[in-house]
């Protein structure tokens, strides 16, 4: 990944309308805001569609920029929003964050271990929780994103962030530990 | 029964403990939730199970992304707009230039020093931990993707152009001339050196 200064030098070249800037931008940015995109969509056309129209919007903008957080977080919050709007289109995203309260059993941390290994069970287990939950613990671990970073992304304030984490953690960890007892049974 | 402050913090804690793992945790916060960590073994567990979430989930190979093709449908697309409304009206071109330009310029910090040898003549790359003093006037440029080392290297000697630093992961490199009457005769050349250089900018 390209440092913070280096994007900033591509956006304010392409804030000047410099084509090649926004090529080698695009190079940089174009496969971690894709997987952060296709991870919630599974269907790649569609992921295809959503990243270009957020680097067409990264395009129009470049001059708005006004470097009041990191440029991977500006255009992470243009996927996420765009994301977002894609999932409202199809009815797929809720809009509170209410969450059910959770019977407080801690799940088994050895097993939850054992399962994260298996690429399959933590797919499966990532897969159930909502898109909002899921954004959240993706930005965290694909991008190793702060919970300050992940609220600029989500344009919501850090405390939602953190109770998103919060069910978020929970629920995977539960899962994940369900998933091993099963496999081992 | 619960005391609701310190349901507050476990919860606080649980939350934290996520980034814990990323890395990002930082100053009391980061204090307050290892200290949790070490005195509770489900925390524990919980965090190494965490870890190893974090590297499955960035090991994890994406599939193919558009690349190429999608690289040349937006080029396509930003071609087709009607205006090219993105310049700020308080950015000037020199500006951007030396504004950007000296933002990345700060951060490179080149490790090691190194020297390009030419049949009878040396080019210095500067070295060391700060960016190299340079005295004379400064020239920021890019290289054509097809240009070649020898064709650089042709061209700096020609125009006597010292390498201060460079190339950054964007491959810019900032040129030191002798003088100030040196710099602009050789802003003009590089600029007319079009299969060579993609730009060239003068810093003030």
């Amino acid at each position: 990944m390209s440092t913070n200064a280096e994007l900033t030098f591509l956006m304010n070249a392409m804030a000047n309308g410099d084509k090649k800037a926004f090529a080698a931008f695009y190079k940089a940015m174009e496969r971690p805001v894709f997987k952060f995109i296709v991870s919630k969509l599974n269907d790649p056309f569609e992921a295809n569609d959503i990243l270009h129209e957020v680097f067409m919007d990264v395009w129009r903008s470049a001059g708005k920029f006004e470097g009041r957080s990191a440029v991977k977080t500006w255009v992470f919050g243009i996927a996420y929003r765009k994301t977002m709007d894609h999932f409202r289109k199809h009815g797929r995203v809720t809009v509170t964050d209410d969450m059910p309260e959770l019977e407080d059993d801690s799940p088994d941390a050895v097993a939850c271990l054992n399962a994260t290994q298996e690429a399959a069970h933590l797919r499966f287990c990532m897969d159930e929780l909502k898109v909002e939950h899921r954004s959240a613990i993706e930005l965290a671990f694909f991008e190793d994103m702060s919970y300050g970073e992940i609220a600029h992304v989500a344009d919501t304030p850090e405390g939602t962030i953190k109770t998103r984490i919060f069910h978020a953690k929970k629920l995977l960890l539960r899962c994940l530990s369900g998933r091993m007892k099963e496999a081992t049974t | 029964m619960t005391n609701p402050i310190d349901d507050h913090d476990d919860r606080d804690t649980q939350a934290l403990l996520v980034f814990l793992a990323n890395g990002t945790l930082e100053g009391d916060e980061k204090t307050r939730v290892e200290a949790a960590v070490k005195a509770d073994p489900q925390l524990q567990g919980e965090l190494a199970a965490l870890k190893a979430m974090r590297a499955e989930m960035q090991a994890q190979t994406p599939q193919a992304t558009p690349g190429e093709f999608g690289l040349a449908r937006l080029m396509r697309d930003i071609e087709n707009e009607p205006n090219q409304t993105n310049v700020p009206a308080t950015v000037t071109r020199l500006g951007f230039w030396k504004g950007a330009a000296a933002a990345v310029i700060a951060l490179i910090a080149i490790q090691t020093a190194a020297v390009l040898y030419a049949p009878d003549q040396i080019i210095d790359l500067a070295g060391g931990g700060a960016e190299a003093a340079v005295e004379g006037p400064t020239l920021t440029v890019t290289f054509a993707e097809t240009a070649t080392e020898a064709e650089i290297r042709s061209l700096l000697l020609r125009l006597d152009l010292t390498i201060v630093s460079g190339p950054s992961a964007l491959g810019i490199y900032t040129l030191a001339a002798q003088d100030v009457s040196a710099s602009d005769r050789a802003l003009q050349q590089l600029r007319a050196a079009t299969n060579i250089v993609d730009s060239a900018e003068q810093e003030e």
